[in-house]
C-alpha cells in the first residue's frame, strides 16, 4: 500500500512534466525524453539515499526529543547509529518509478545497455545518492542551530526534483552561477549530460563529485556537533 | 451568530495564526523557498514560451500571473488529517465530542486561521516579491477582483470539506500516511495548483473542469485573469456552492458513520 502510494505520488509529479513537454515539445535543445531521464535519475538517487539515510530526515526531532543526547553518549559511531535506527522501505517506490522511466526512454535516447554503460549508469546513481546524502547532512547540521533544519534540505531537494531536470541555460545567468557554486548542478544535471553524450566527454569528472561532497558535509556535520550542547540547544 | 460564538471563532483563528508563526526560522526559509521557486518557474516558462510556436491557449503574461496568483489558492496541505488522526490515537477525540460545537466547524475555524496565515505570510509577500521581477496582470476589473476574492473563499471551503472527508478515514485506518500522500497528489494534479489546466491535454481538461478541484484553484484564477465572462460568473459561483454542499453532505455522512464506531475506554 505504502509502496503504491509512493509510486502514485511521484508518477503524479511526473505527469506535470509530461503535460508541459507535450505542449512545448522542447526546452532549449532538450526534449521530453531528456527531461524524463533526469527526473528518473533523481528518483533513483533519492530512493537509494532514503533507503539508507531516512533517519536523517528526522534529525531535528532527534534534537527536540533528546534522542541525540542519548546516542552521543554511546561509544559508537553516531552516523552509523542513526542510519541503523530505521530504513524507509517505501523508498523502493522512488527507485521503481525511476527505473520504469529509464526503461521507457532508453529506446528514444538510444541508450544501449552494454556492461560499460551499466557501470556508467551505476556511477551516475551513486553520484546522485552521495549528493542527496550530503544534502540530508546539511539539513541535520542546520537542525543543530535552528528549530527545523529540514526546511533547508527540502529547499535543495525540491529544487533538484522540479527545476534541475531542465537545462540550466533555461534560467538566467546568475541563477546558473548559483546552481554551479551550490553544486546542485552536479547532482544529476551535468553527469546525465555526460552519460547521454550531450556534453564534452571530458566532463566524466562530474560523476565523481558526489562522494567528496558527501565527505565534506559529513566532516562539517561532525565539527558542528561539537558545538551541540544538549536537547535545549 | 451570537457574540460568544464570534469570540470563539476569533480566539480559534488567532490561536491557529500564532501557532503557524511560532517557528520563525522555518517561516523565513519557507518564504525563501517560495520566492526561489517562483523565480525559477517564471524563468522556466519564459524559456519555454521563447522556444514555442504559436497555438498555446494562454499568453506568457497569463501563465506568469497564474503562477503568482495561485499562491492564494495553494492550501491543499491542510493539517486536518494529522490533527484528527493524532486525536483519535491519543483518545482526545472524546474531549472534542463533548464540546458544544460541531466537530467539522471546529476544524473549519482552525483551518481558516491557517489559511489566513498563509495568505498574509506567504501569498502577499510572494506577490510583492513578484512585483520586483515581472509585470503581471492586474485583475480584469474591480468587479473581477471582488469576484476573485469571493471565489477564493468558496475555494477554501471546497478544499476544507474535501480534505475533512478524507481525514475522517482516520476512524477506520490507523495510519493515514499513504492516503494523505495520494489525496494531496490527486488534489494538486486535478486542481491546476502546480501548472494551469490549459497545459493539460484538452480531453483531460474538459473532464477536470467539471470536478470540484478545478473550482478550488483553476477557476478562481481564471476569474482574476478575466478569462471567464462576467455573465458566466453567477453559474460558476452556483457550481462552487453546489460542490461545497455535496462535499459537506458527504463529510456529514462519513462523520455519522464514524461516531457510531467510536469506543472510548473508561467512557
Amino acid at each position: 500500500m505504502f509502496f503504491l502510494a509512493v509510486c502514485f505520488t511521484y508518477l503524479g509529479s511526473y505527469a506535470f512534466i509530461y503535460f508541459l513537454m507535450q505542449k512545448f515539445n522542447t526546452v532549449l535543445d532538450w526534449n521530453l525524453h531528456h527531461v524524463t531521464f533526469l527526473f528518473a535519475i533523481y528518483q533513483i538517487g533519492f530512493g537509494v539515499t532514503n533507503l539508507v539515510m531516512s533517519q536523517f530526515k528526522h534529525f531535528s526531532e532527534y534534537v527536540h526529543r533528546g534522542t541525540l543526547d542519548t546516542l552521543m553518549i554511546r561509544p559508537l559511531n553516531l552516523f552509523l547509529q542513526i542510519i541503523m535506527r530505521g530504513c524507509e522501505f517505501v523508498s523502493i517506490g522512488n527507485v521503481a518509478v525511476g527505473v520504469f522511466l529509464v526503461i521507457m526512454v532508453s529506446e528514444p535516447l538510444a541508450i544501449e545497455w552494454s556492461v560499460v554503460q551499466i557501470l556508467k549508469f551505476a556511477l551516475l546513481v551513486a553520484n546522485a545518492s552521495f549528493f542527496i546524502g550530503g544534502i540530508y547532512l546539511i539539513g541535520a547540521t542546520m537542525s543543530i542551530y535552528i528549530v527545523n533544519g529540514k526546511e533547508v534540505r527540502d529547499l535543495m531537494v525540491q529544487t533538484l526534483q522540479n527545476y534541475l531536470i531542465y537545462p540550466k541555460e533555461a534560467y538566467e545567468k546568475w541563477i546558473q552561477t548559483a546552481l554551479v557554486f551550490s553544486m546542485l548542478y552536479f547532482v544529476t544535471n551535468k553527469p546525465a549530460q555526460w552519460f547521454l553524450g550531450m556534453g564534452d566527454p571530458q566532463d566524466a569528472w562530474s560523476v565523481l563529485t558526489g562522494l567528496p561532497f558527501f565527505l565534506v558535509m559529513y566532516r562539517i556535520w561532525n565539527v558542528c556537533l561539537k558545538s551541540y550542547t544538549g536537547a535545549g540547544n | 451568530m451570537k457574540l460568544g460564538g464570534i469570540a470563539f471563532v476569533y480566539r480559534m483563528v488567532r490561536i491557529s495564526l500564532l501557532s503557524q508563526l511560532a517557528l520563525r526560522s522555518s517561516y523565513y526559509i519557507g518564504l525563501l523557498r517560495e520566492f526561489l521557486f517562483l523565480l525559477l518557474s517564471i524563468q522556466l516558462f519564459r524559456t519555454l514560451y521563447s522556444g514555442s510556436q504559436s497555438g498555446l491557449d494562454a499568453t506568457l503574461s497569463e501563465t506568469v500571473t497564474y503562477l503568482i496568483i495561485s499562491k492564494f489558492a495553494q492550501f491543499f496541505n491542510m493539517s486536518t488529517m494529522g490533527r484528527i488522526q493524532s486525536r483519535i490515537i491519543s483518545g482526545e477525540i472524546a474531549t472534542d465530542l463533548l464540546r458544544p460545537v460541531e466537530y467539522d466547524f471546529l476544524m473549519l475555524v482552525q483551518e481558516f486561521g491557517a489559511w489566513l496565515q498563509r495568505i498574509l505570510s506567504i501569498a502577499i509577500p510572494d506577490v510583492l516579491f513578484s512585483l520586483l521581477l515581472v509585470k503581471f496582470k492586474p485583475p480584469g476589473s474591480i468587479a473581477f477582483g471582488l469576484c476573485f476574492a469571493a471565489s477564493l473563499f468558496l475555494s477554501f471551503l471546497i478544499m476544507f470539506f474535501a480534505n475533512y472527508s478524507v481525514s475522517l478515514a482516520a476512524f477506520w485506518i490507523p495510519y493515514l500516511w499513504s492516503l494523505n500522500n495520494v489525496s494531496t497528489t490527486l488534489f494538486i494534479i486535478l486542481s491546476g495548483a502546480m501548472i494551469p489546466l490549459w497545459f493539460y491535454p484538452d480531453g483531460i481538461r474538459v473532464v477536470l473542469e467539471w470536478l470540484p478541484f478545478s473550482f478550488a484553484v483553476y477557476m478562481p484564477i481564471n476569474i482574476y485573469l478575466g478569462r471567464i465572462a462576467l455573465e458566466e460568473l453567477p453559474l460558476l459561483f452556483f457550481k462552487q456552492t453546489l460542490w461545497i454542499l455535496i462535499l459537506w453532505l458527504i463529510s456529514r455522512f462519513i462523520w455519522s458513520r464514524a461516531t457510531r464506531k467510536i469506543i472510548v475506554n473508561g467512557g
